[in-house]
């Protein structure tokens, strides 16, 4: 079906479906590329360690999650993903908070906030290990080192936001700081902490998975690393899979309570 | 003496006797006073709670492990590695991001093929990727090139689209009237418009190539300061470790401070 036979078909079902017009295509050219892939890989009898073909993934996602190594991998990695990011997130509101709100601290940090974006806080991994050893800890250490700075700095730009005739309007109704804060510099931060939060969480899944690499004994990172010295190409297409299901999800939510909260 | 002689000498006397000076200088003292509050309180922390240095060395062990690195030639035949890896993957990956966004930009129909794809890989943590492609290049320079490009690819893109839709419409026009052909409107005035926000993405991405190379390396490698650092690590070097991660984080800096310079140059336009 060539690009303008799929237009049009797309156009027809934007006339049938309106708004959902955009997923119906999406999902017409997910099947199509699925199906050119498959066909391709058969036709070119390409080695299944070399390219895998949709169906040896699907048939390695079932045989992983039928013998419960998905969800016990998952579940591990869930766990060191979710609590180091919420260590991060405390961590990072915090010192973006006080950074940002006591005046002249920023000022004297910029400079090492600015190098401090160059450190790669990843690369800590191995040490964390010999700080937490192998297991969840030091993989719970990793994600929070990861994610914690783009947080800060999500928090950090937030609290930059001045606007200086909103807060007369409410100093002259006699608004306390506190009210200040509340009323004011919150709403007005949340937008940047929540850009901030949503980075910090593909860094938090980055930092778990790394520091699975480089010594764990258990989680998704593992068993790809597991898969690849098998050349089993097909399962580690599966775990993946898994992990942009968790990144995809955490996206969602994050994206979902910032609108919710920020309904403007 | 010239007119250009005294005009420069002018400039260097305004220059002298101007506030930007004190602002610089009080801003480089500033940063040396913090650094060195830093540097202590973290030398205390460690001599006073006594711990084993080979879990967390103090200053004066990573400084003296710098020393000895800096005058060492596998260090330097290692850096050497990394950085060609870092600079050869972010050029691979900002190349085809550009290519690439061309086509999707000019192409309604590319991008609605493409986009839902562009988005959902945002998600997906990239560097996870790493073992796939070590088995799939090897252990050896091509593999840690091919991560950094593909770290680097996805949020270049989304620049690079964003930057060729932001000429004004106003100046699309004109150029259409005057019967500029496609290639003609891309390259005197989609392109330039670009320009700022490719450099802009570029400073964010440098660091990028950074990490990719390094954690390519921790995967698998023969050579590169990761897998250096790697070494160091299972030897319990901890002060090595220490002093080659604060490389990484200078060879970082180093390349941002590159890249904004080259981009007040070229895209002397903005800001």
């Amino acid at each position: 079906m060539n690009i303008t036979a799929r237009l049009a078909l797309g156009s027809k079902l934007q006339y049938q479906l309106r708004s959902n017009s955009v997923y119906v295509l999406a999902g017409i050219v997910l099947f199509g590329t699925l199906a050119m892939w498959e066909a391709s890989v058969r036709l070119l009898e390409i080695g299944s360690f070399v390219m895998p073909a949709p169906s040896d993934v699907v048939v390695s996602f079932i045989r992983i999650v039928k013998s419960g190594e998905l969800f016990a991998a998952a579940k591990i990695t869930l766990i060191e993903v979710l609590v180091g990011f919420g260590i991060a997130a405390v961590v990072g509101l915090t010192l973006g908070g006080l950074v940002g709100l006591i005046p002249f601290a920023e000022r004297f940090l910029m400079p090492y906030v600015v190098a401090g974006q160059c450190i790669p806080t990843i690369t800590i991994a191995p040490l964390t290990l010999l700080w937490f050893g192998f297991g969840v800890e030091s993989k719970i250490a990793t994600a929070a080192m990861a994610a914690w700075f783009p947080i800060f700095i999500g928090t950090l730009n937030g609290f930059r936001v001045q606007s200086p005739a909103e807060q007369e309007m409410l100093t002259s109704f006699y608004g306390s700081a506190w009210q200040i804060f509340r009323m004011l510099r919150i709403p007005r931060a949340l937008p940047y902490i929540f850009t901030g939060l949503d980075v910090g969480f593909v860094f938090a899944i980055l930092g778990a998975i790394v520091g699975e690499f480089i010594g764990g004994s258990a989680g998704l990172g593992v068993r790809i690393l597991e898969a690849s010295t098998f050349y089993d190409i097909p399962s580690m297409f599966a775990y993946l899979l898994t992990l942009s299901l968790i990144g995809l999800t955490g996206h969602g939510v994050i994206n979902g309570i910032q609108r919710r909260l920020l309904f403007w | 003496m010239t007119v250009r002689g005294s005009e420069q000498r002018a400039r260097l006397a305004a220059f002298i006797q101007s506030p930007r000076l004190a602002r610089t200088i009080g801003a480089v003292g500033i940063v040396t006073v913090v650094g060195l509050f830093g540097i202590t309180f973290w030398a205390l922390v460690v001599h006073l709670s006594g711990v084993d240095q080979r879990l967390f060395p103090g200053p004066l062990a990573v400084g003296t492990a710098m020393m000895d690195l800096l005058i060492s030639e596998r260090f330097w035949s290692n850096f050497l590695v990394t950085t060609q890896e870092a600079v050869t993957g972010l050029s691979v990956g900002c190349l085809a991001a550009i290519l690439v966004g061309i086509v999707v930009a000019n192409s309604r129909a590319v991008e609605i093929v493409f986009m839902p794809y562009a988005v959902a890989l945002q998600s997906m943590p990239k560097m996870a990727l790493a073992p796939l492609i070590v088995v799939w290049f090897g252990f050896g320079f091509s593999s840690k090139v091919i991560l950094v490009a593909t770290l680097v690819f996805f949020p270049m893109l989304v620049n690079v689209i964003a930057g060729l839709r932001s000429s004004p419409s106003e100046e699309v026009q004109m150029l259409r009237a005057s019967g500029a052909s496609r290639l003609q409107l891309l390259y005197f005035l989609q392109f330039p418009n670009a320009l700022s926000f490719i450099f802009a993405a570029l400073e964010a991405c440098v660091v990028l190539g950074v990490i990719g190379a390094i954690i390519g390396e921790y995967v698998g490698a023969e050579g590169g300061i990761g897998y250096q650092m790697l070494q160091y690590y299972k030897q319990f070097r901890t002060a090595e470790f220490f002093a080659l991660m604060i490389v990484l984080a200078a060879l970082g800096f180093g390349q941002y401070l590159l890249v904004g310079a080259v981009r007040r140059r070229v895209v002397f336009w903005s800001r």
